[in-house]
């Protein structure tokens, strides 16, 4: 367990959806609005994998199945396996240069939120783990 | 595995009764895929299909044939990519048409200039922001982009990923081959490694098209601008939710 690792990856997420956020105001840029949330999905079950000590690895189809497994383990209230599937093969299709009508629609007002709220989640558990921690540090002193 | 592909294939053309074909693209096409890489498959049909699924390991890439055949002359090398290098695994009869009108259309390395500047963009704002795994990714993307404008403008046509190092080395860009080859399959991203791509991408692209480059970022500048403005309005409004105002 990394109480550290998971604050740093649940910062970057939270920067992320800022980028994604401000994407998808007018003029709406989708290609940046699905990409950060990609990379916001990934950080953030990095950062409970971390506050778990659970282990993980950076293909991105291992870490969707890892949040499938951390909802059924109860861990995450949402399952949100395959919002990373569908978010890597639109933000694929853009890095390839191809984004498609896929893309175009996307609905990027969920997108955000969906991912706002999600992030919710995650600050609650990663908060419970430092809590924890630093529980664990005042006695050991 | 090939019979896993061919059998997605055929799970992919049932979902429309329309003229459809399945097509393996990319590394696995290729034959030098890496436990990283996803299977590409286009799916090509005279329809749109939505939704399509969403299936572990794979990246489907659907396009009608009249969008595929409109991007394809007008000089997008991902379909000329296909025509040429593509193996069907299901057609219906639309790939044999696609292949039969597609002609000897050589692809314009300018758009891969275009692209690989959004990608190093990206790239630089995630590096900036501290995801080094994401801005090594991006980078790999945006490399890649350099990597078929180079050799496209030379007159080779580009293969899959894995095999662009060792052309555009043959093209006497060794030190693109090598970074392009550290970061794509380096299992810790470098933070010297990522400096290094963003610098050198920036300097080949601005070789490649200078006044694109120019005319791509200070459009990105402008819009950042007016997005920091709406920014600070939105703060100094006493509602002002992010999910509110758009």
């Amino acid at each position: 367990m990394d109480v550290k690792e998971a604050r740093g990856h649940l910062e970057l997420a939270k920067e992320q959806w800022d980028k994604a956020s401000v994407a998808w105001w007018t003029p709406a840029d989708p290609a940046t609005c699905v990409s950060n949330a990609f990379y916001a999905y990934e950080n953030l079950i990095v950062a409970v994998a971390e506050a778990r000590g659970l282990e993980w690895e950076k293909n991105h189809f291992k870490k969707a199945g890892l949040a499938t497994a951390l909802f059924n383990d109860k861990i995450l209230s949402i399952d949100v396996g395959n919002t990373i599937l569908r978010l890597n093969n639109l933000r694929k299709d853009v890095s390839y240069g191809e984004p498609g009508d896929e893309l175009a629609g996307a609905d990027l007002e969920s997108i955000v939120s969906d991912l706002e709220t999600f992030i919710e989640e995650v600050e609650g558990i990663v908060e419970a783990v430092e809590e924890e921690a630093d529980e664990e540090e005042a006695e050991d002193a | 595995m090939r019979d896993d592909m061919s059998n997605v294939a055929t799970d992919l053309v049932q979902l429309t009764v329309s003229d459809c074909a399945a097509v393996l693209i990319g590394s696995a096409a290729r034959g030098c895929r890496t436990e990283y890489s996803d299977i590409d498959i286009l799916l090509i049909c005279t329809h749109k299909i939505a939704p399509l699924p969403v299936i572990p390991g794979y990246h489907i890439k659907f396009g009608t044939e009249a969008d595929f055949m409109r991007r394809l002359e007008a000089g997008e090398d991902f379909e000329a990519w296909c025509v040429r290098l593509g193996v069907t695994l299901v057609d219906r009869g639309v790939w044999a048409r696609v292949k039969a009108a597609s002609g000897e259309v050589w692809p314009r390395w300018e758009w891969k200039v275009v692209h690989g500047i959004r990608r190093l963009f990206l790239a630089s704002q995630l590096s900036e922001g501290g995801d080094l795994l994401a801005a090594n990714e991006e980078l790999v993307f945006a490399l890649g982009h350099i990597a078929r404008a180079l050799l496209l403008r030379a007159g080779t046509f580009p293969l899959s990923r894995p095999e662009l190092a060792d052309q555009v080395r043959a093209l006497g860009y060794a030190h693109l081959a090598d970074l392009h080859e550290r970061l794509r399959v380096g299992d810790t991203p470098s933070h010297r490694d990522v400096s290094l791509g963003l610098l050198y991408s920036k300097k080949l692209l601005v070789h490649l098209d200078r006044s694109t480059y120019g005319k791509i970022a200070r459009d990105d500048a402008n819009v950042a601008r007016a997005k920091e403005l709406l920014r600070l309005q939105r703060n100094r409004s006493p509602n002002g939710n992010r999910r509110e105002t758009k």
